[in-house]
């Protein structure tokens, strides 16, 4: 059951036309955008040539009618700016069928995914990067923070991670790039060149780490 | 491991799905809910049960899970075979569409099992227990196991699917040599079943906007044919960042083509042609 | 109530798109000697102190490829992000976030290039 809306206007008299004029003018009931409506003949004209006042019970049922209308037209109006998944179905009162939710992982859109939020953690190690960069400037005592960070078992650990995403997005990044000169395109190229970024990833990530023990030591 | 054409079915699965809630960002119209069961006859020996996506549009419910329990020897061996078997035996009310059954009109395809395909070519046997049949992905729901193509029919009428010319016309045919017509292999082929667009992720994300596999492989079979002379318009019509370049070569089109063709190639032919005629 | 070609068509194409595709290309080519440089020189300077950085990056043509990598790095970066932006966010908050990558990218690249400058010529 709408709430009854209160008279936005009077503190004590019922509204007049020019209000309610006022209000549909200004975009408030459902029908209306808010732009100047001249009007052919200005609302209230008839009761004036009829000799009638303005009669309060008359002019607020028409407002509260009007503005539950508008309240309505409000919550329904659809959100212009989203044009995601689901805006057109909704427009037509329609249910959309899942997509994410049920859909089958497969090599191609797991390893495209993972190319993605690859890119995204390395977007994130580049600012570490600069930071990095800007300890290193700014004098020994900074560097030496910046050091122990990466040096401690949570840093290597986080190192160790953006090592496999730099060579994940890495080999996935070749195998765009190869894509891009049309080449690489059958089921057979895509499934195996497919696996081969993977483990290519794996082992040059190990080969990274040894090697970095090693001459660390 | 290495999948060799599209109708391969994967032998192992690690995943059914992608870790996510089940209604995960539906609409609460679009939210499922738990159905009916309806067992197979008690005289049936091989038995199979199928969780069918169900929605009325009349009863103003949300769409359901149905789940059919198929007497696998009454019917044939495709999954279609066991809707209409469905359909004739059990719930006359099961709604889909289907002509040809025969894997060329393209009237049928549906998500089988987390796959689009086309329900006449699915065998039944490479399916799940139980297997999942759900609409064509990320599509309004007309009823049940039909999916609104409005959308992506405005989107093929977008790409100007027909022969452009300036010359006047010949008064003989348009002449093509075999080198030519060879270009438009594995492009004219397409039936528009919509399974490559429906199984697209960047389509799922922006359906207004980008065009999707199916009319921009159709894009390409007119950018291709030696005969159009409106190479210009085509591609200025698809230079957008949204309209041909929310594709990120993900490539679960080609996987998923039950023709056995190649949209993924097509775009990046189109994106190639783009990059030519800029240098 | 427009048609489905209407809102199919939206505002028209753009006509652009082509040297956000190739950018994003030209940055990953180059990225990739430069990262690789750039990890092998992390290796070889494993468990090193301040002073044998100072001295790695003292190098002139130390400098010049940090410059390069970081140059092309927040490229790359602003234009990848640039494209997950434009595929998830569709409100109005997809101008301001473009917005936010892009000068951020821009700020980030500078202080990082200043602050090899900065190195150089400290010392």
């Amino acid at each position: 059951m709408p709430r009854k809306p209160k008279n936005p206007h009077s503190k004590a008299a019922s509204p007049t036309a020019q209000e309610l004029k006022g209000d549909i003018d200004r975009g408030r009931t459902g029908d209306n955008v808010s732009s100047f409506d001249p009007g052919a003949a200005p609302l209230g004209t008839d009761d004036e040539a009829a000799g009638r006042r303005d009669t309060p019970p008359r002019f607020e049922e028409a407002l509260r009618q009007e503005l539950e209308t508008g309240r309505i037209a409000r919550l329904e109006r659809p959100d212009r700016s989203a044009v995601g998944p689901f805006v057109l179905a909704a427009e037509r009162g329609r249910p959309v069928s899942p997509n994410i939710q049920i859909y089958r992982p497969q090599l191609t859109s797991v390893l495209s995914i993972a190319n993605r939020i690859t890119g995204v953690i390395l977007s994130i190690g580049a600012v570490g990067l600069v930071a990095w960069l800007v300890a290193g400037a700014s004098g020994p005592r900074t560097y030496a923070v910046a050091r122990d960070l990466v040096s401690s078992l949570p840093g290597q650990i986080v190192l160790f991670a953006f090592t496999f995403a730099f060579f994940l997005h890495l080999c996935g990044g070749i195998r765009h790039l190869v894509w891009d000169t049309v080449h690489g395109f059958e089921l057979r190229q895509i499934y195996f060149s497919g696996w081969v970024s993977v483990a290519a990833s794996i082992l040059l990530t190990l080969a990274a780490w040894m090697l970095s023990m090693i001459i660390g030591s | 491991m290495i999948i060799r054409s599209s109708d391969e079915v994967p032998r192992t699965t690690v995943l059914k799905r992608f870790p996510v809630p089940k209604n995960m960002g539906l609409p609460p119209q679009s939210r499922i809910k738990k159905g009916k069961k309806w067992p197979a006859p008690a005289a049936a020996k091989r038995v199979k049960a199928f969780e069918v996506y169900r929605y009325d549009p009349d009863s103003g419910d949300n769409p359901r899970i149905d789940t059919f329990e198929v007497d696998l020897d009454a019917c044939g061996p495709m999954v279609l075979d066991a809707l209409i078997w469905i359909k004739n035996n059990v719930d006359p009310t099961l709604t889909f569409r289907r002509s040809c059954r025969e894997g060329i009109c393209g009237s049928c395809a549906m998500n089988m099992d987390g796959t689009n395909w086309l329900a006449c070519t699915r065998f039944i046997s490479d399916l799940d227990e139980p297997a999942r049949i759900y609409p064509l992905t990320s599509r309004a729901i007309v009823k049940d196991l039909v999916a609104d193509l409005d959308h992506l029919y405005a989107q093929y009428r977008m790409v100007q699917p027909w022969l452009q010319s300036k010359t006047p016309e010949p008064d003989r045919e348009r002449l093509q040599s075999p080198a030519e017509r060879s270009q438009l292999d594995g492009y004219y082929e397409c039936i528009l079943c919509f399974c490559c667009t429906s199984a697209c992720p960047s389509h799922w994300w922006n359906p207004a906007r980008f065009l999707g596999p199916a009319a921009l492989l159709q894009a390409w079979r007119w950018l291709t044919d030696s005969r159009d002379e409106a190479k210009e318009e085509r591609l200025d019509n698809l230079e957008d960042p949204f309209r041909l370049y929310r594709c990120h070569t993900i490539l679960n089109c080609t996987r998923t083509c039950p023709k056995g063709l190649n949209p993924g190639k097509a775009i990046a032919e189109i994106k190639k042609m783009m990059i030519e005629r800029q240098s | 109530m427009r048609s489905p070609l209407a809102r199919a068509s939206g505002l028209g194409s753009a006509k652009s798109g082509v040297k956000h595709w190739w950018a994003e290309r030209a940055s990953a080519v180059a990225l990739i000697p430069l990262t690789l440089w750039f990890v092998a020189a992390l290796i070889a300077h494993s468990g090193s102190d301040y002073a044998a950085f100072l001295s790695w990056m003292l190098q002139p043509h130390v400098t010049i490829l940090f410059i390069g990598l970081l140059a092309a790095l927040f490229y790359h970066t602003a234009l990848g992000l640039r494209v997950i932006i434009e595929d998830y966010v569709h409100s109005s908050m997809k101008f301001a976030a473009l917005l936010l990558v892009d000068l951020g990218c821009a700020a980030l690249a500078s202080a990082g290039i200043l602050a090899t400058m900065r190195i150089l010529f400290s010392h």
